[in-house]
């Protein structure tokens, strides 16, 4: 029972990990919460139904081309409503992603539908029993590994390649980094296709392990993974794979011995860090006050 | 007052009371009742977010628990509706306060994920609690005020509706107009600075929490009591947004563009009738639109907290 | 008379000493400049005074009575008003607006007050009559009704310091006055401030990188270096110690020059 919850908790936690990297990419260089990252996963979910409904049995070429569709649209959202924005003031530019965020799910449900649609097979389900009580089946290992192997390649990214290193040149200091030639558009867009295609992976994970696509699938699962952002600091990768494991695990136990609140705990969870943590569990100082 | 704008006064009365004579359509009659109580909704908050600068997204919460708080303490405890409305309003303020109280130290998107997550939570319980709440089933047959032994027919209500609408209207702009609209404003223009003049930022922003709840408080208990059914899905993080766009919209900060902002928001949808569907499409596309083009509103002139800031100009002398 | 005293005021950010063991004295009714190269600590401990970060170790007293655990409203409120040396006006609202919205800790108004007629009336009237005191005095009467931002660099360091003279304090802290102004209005807040000293009869402590401004105004120095007072005393002397040449001079030679132009 506890090894199995524990099994639950770091699959969905791993989830969580990939779709707040999005977030933590975004805050790390544009320093605003895109809200509509949460609606840009559940179109990478429903792009992954598609390809996987044209694709057949192919997990990896879906995974592919879903991370670069979902990147696609991601990079669109910042160009029709942040980048006009550049220079606004932050309430402005977080009250346009919300409206992209309404947008974007309400697009899903008026062109596919409200309903909730299945996963085409992807692989057949095979179980694997891990002692006693706990069972572990082939999709929620492959979930497992996906996540971990992006979050390697993310790891890879953000530190050795060329634009990795001006992405984090620019969460440090956007201004400096423009100066030393860093093209802060190519920056930003880069940072949208990355932190989009994770979030569109994350989408056939959970498609795959649920078997259950749905128009407003990007809500909670943006909420909670924004509060696994904030858990681990938001701005800092390695944090938002941490909160995001911690999240799922935390989830998972509290959930089941509260199956309705569920969703509360998540909420919860995220209202108490805001209020006593807010620069997450390692705690990095954004709120000194400054005058 | 001048004679001008007592014969404006006057006029402006004999219209309200003619116009509803002359509506035939019960539809219509709806449709100036939803406005009315959706403008004194949106101006609850327009006190939070457009005078104070509190980027609240959990504003149908406040909604939800006056309507809750009327229709219960009615139905179950068989309370006159005008005392279950008082203390509806009473509620929503009280709800203003467990709100603000605790969130103090945020400000801006971390403000508004926050009130999110109450606003979810608060939702979470209107589900969850079903002995109390009836839980998603909703509570139906909510009774409609009466006078007299007469029971409020449409008309009756959009009077009384309308006359509370203008109520708030005037406690709006009084608030606006006074020193107390002056300190909301100082907070959300720079709160560090306003602290250093001598106001007490904390009991401003808590103040602001509980007179937007209350205002929100006041449109819920008469909600409940018009539509006579009301259910969790009625107060939703959808509500919550809707109400954003109408004080974005209408222009924050102007007391009156929000209330333009609840007019076109309500009409708009049932006007063009195919649009119901796409409602929250539209107002999702309205929010980014304004955004981009018109940060201030359709009402706002000098609204320049909204404006793109200009890059500071380096001057000599000046360091950091 | 002592009206504001530092005891080894230092306060602490992770290993930064912003301000370290500063202890000193604030005389009433005189006027006391404190200078220091960049990043000496000189905002930070106005900060202090005024209550935005809390002392570390230390005491900073008012007429005796600590003001290290009270918060800036507080401080405020017992006659210590400040000005910002980055201007930070209310964007939205007019001068008039911005001036009164520092009555507060003067008129203490009611909340509940605004729905009566009467009181709504007399407590607006209150406040707009000090903001309109104060806009004479700062001849800055034709600008009420002007957006802050519609003024020249000059007018807003004067609304600003309108905004700290118009609760009527013991003290006001003056946060780079001279800043961005050009000659002819240094001059000008040169006689200003002076004014607000004789007149008035305010305490004025002012942070100044202008030297001309502060050899003509301070009858007290205080020289501080890395959060440490390095000298404090009567003006002349202090300017005159070699220590504080060293340690002005030889930080920053470009931008005193910059300001004594």
């Amino acid at each position: 029972m506890i090894l199995q919850q524990l099994i639950n908790g770091i699959m969905l936690g791993s989830v969580y990990a990939l779709i707040a990297l999005g977030y933590t990419m975004v805050y790390g260089v544009m320093k605003f919460i895109n809200f509509a990252h949460g609606d840009v996963y559940m179109w990478g979910a429903f792009f992954a139904m598609f390809l996987a409904h044209f694709l057949g049995g192919q997990f990896l070429p879906v995974l592919i081309l879903t991370m670069i569709l979902t990147g696609i649209l991601g990079v669109l959202v910042e160009r029709v409503a942040y980048k006009p924005l550049r220079r606004a003031p932050r309430l402005v530019v977080t009250t346009s992603a919300l409206g992209m965020s309404i947008v974007l799910s309400n697009l899903a449900r008026l062109l596919i539908g409200s309903a909730t649609y299945p996963m085409p097979k992807v692989l057949a389900v095979h179980d694997f029993k891990l002692g006693p009580s706990a069972v572990i089946n082939n999709i929620q290992i492959l979930v497992l590994v996906t996540a971990v192997v992006l979050m390697v390649l993310l790891n890879w990214f953000v530190n050795r390649s060329r634009y990795g290193k001006a992405i984090r040149a620019a969460s440090e200091d956007q201004e400096t980094a423009g100066l030393m030639g860093v093209n802060m558009d190519n920056v930003v867009s880069v940072t949208f296709f990355v932190g989009s295609s994770l979030g569109g992976a994350a989408g056939l994970l959970v498609g795959m392990y649920y078997d259950a696509v749905y128009s407003t699938m990007g809500y909670a699962a943006g909420l909670k993974a924004f509060t696994a952002a904030i858990l681990g600091g938001i701005g800092s990768i390695p944090g938002a794979m941490f909160g995001g494991l911690l999240l799922g695990i935390v989830e998972n136990f509290a959930g089941a011995f509260l199956s309705n609140y569920r969703d509360g705990i998540a909420f919860l969870v995220m209202i108490l860090v805001l209020l006593f943590r807010p620069g997450g569990l390692f705690n990095a100082k954004i709120y000194q006050k400054r005058v | 007052m001048s004679k001008k704008r007592l014969t404006q006064y006057v006029l402006l009365a004999v219209l309200l009371v003619l116009v509803p004579q002359f509506v035939r359509s019960d539809y219509a009659l709806h449709l100036m009742i939803m406005v009315a109580i959706y403008g004194i909704l949106v101006l609850g908050l327009e006190i939070i977010l457009g005078q104070t600068g509190l980027f609240s997204l959990g504003h149908a919460a406040f909604f939800g628990m006056g309507s809750y708080t009327s229709a219960l303490l009615v139905m179950r405890l068989g309370m006159p509706i005008w005392l279950g409305i008082v203390l509806a309003v009473l509620a929503s303020g009280i709800l203003g306060f467990l709100l603000g109280f605790p969130t103090l130290r945020l400000r801006g998107d971390y403000l508004a994920i926050a009130t999110l997550g109450f606003g979810e939570i608060f939702g979470l319980i209107l589900v969850n609690w079903d002995s109390l709440t009836h839980g998603p089933m909703g509570i139906p047959g909510i009774t409609r005020p009466e006078i007299f032994g007469v029971v409020f027919d449409k008309r009756m209500y959009l009077y009384l509706i309308v006359l509370l609408f203008i109520l708030a209207l005037a406690a709006a702009f009084r608030i606006s107009n006074s020193f107390l609209g002056r300190t909301f404003r100082a907070i959300r223009d720079d709160e560090d600075a306003a602290e250093f003049l001598g106001i007490h930022i904390s009991k401003y922003k808590i103040l602001a929490f509980i007179i937007g709840g209350m205002f929100a408080g006041l449109a819920g208990g008469f909600y409940a009591h018009y539509v006579t059914f009301i259910s969790p899905d009625s107060f939703t993080y959808e509500d919550s947004e809707t109400l954003l766009a109408m004080v974005f919209l209408g222009g924050a900060g102007t007391v009156i563009g929000p209330v333009v902002g609840a007019v076109v928001l309500v009409l708009l949808p049932e006007l063009l009738s195919f649009m119901v569907q796409w409602r929250m499409l539209v107002v999702g596309v309205i929010m980014v639109l304004v955004m981009i083009f018109r940060p201030q509103g359709l009402m706002g002139g000098g609204m320049k907290f909204l404006k793109i800031k200009k890059k500071e100009v380096a001057r000599i002398g000046e360091k950091e | 008379m002592a009206i504001l005293e530092f005891e080894r005021a230092s306060v602490h950010f992770g290993g930064v000493r912003a301000v370290d063991h500063v202890s000193s004295e604030i005389e009433q009714g005189k006027i006391t400049s404190i200078i220091g190269p960049n990043g000496a600590g000189k905002t930070t401990l106005f900060n202090l005074i005024t209550g935005a970060y809390k002392l570390t170790q230390g005491d900073i007293r008012f007429r005796g009575q600590s003001v290290a655990r009270l918060s800036p409203h507080m401080v405020h409120s017992l006659g210590i008003a400040r000005t910002f040396q980055n201007i930070r006006l209310f964007s939205s609202m007019t001068v008039l607006e911005n001036i009164m919205i520092s009555t507060h800790s003067k008129l203490k108004p009611k909340v509940l007050g605004i729905f009566i007629p009467g009181t709504f009336k007399r407590v607006e009237e209150n406040m707009k009559g000090m903001a309109e005191k104060v806009l004479v005095l700062l001849d800055l009467l034709p600008k009420a009704g002007y957006h802050a931002s519609a003024l020249s660099y000059g007018e807003q360091r004067r609304v600003e310091i309108a905004r700290a003279l118009v609760s009527d304090p013991e003290i006001v802290l003056l946060d780079e006055p001279s800043a961005g102004m050009n000659v002819r209005e240094a001059k000008e807040l040169i006689k200003f401030i002076s004014q607000i000293n004789k007149d008035l009869g305010k305490t004025v402590v002012v942070i100044e990188h202008n030297m001309r401004v502060v050899r003509h105004i301070s009858d007290k120095i205080i020289v501080l270096d890395h959060g440490c007072k390095i000298a404090d005393g009567v003006s002349e002397e202090v300017l005159r110690n070699p220590k504080v040449v060293e340690a002005y001079l030889g930080h920053s030679r470009l931008t005193t020059y910059a300001h004594v132009r």
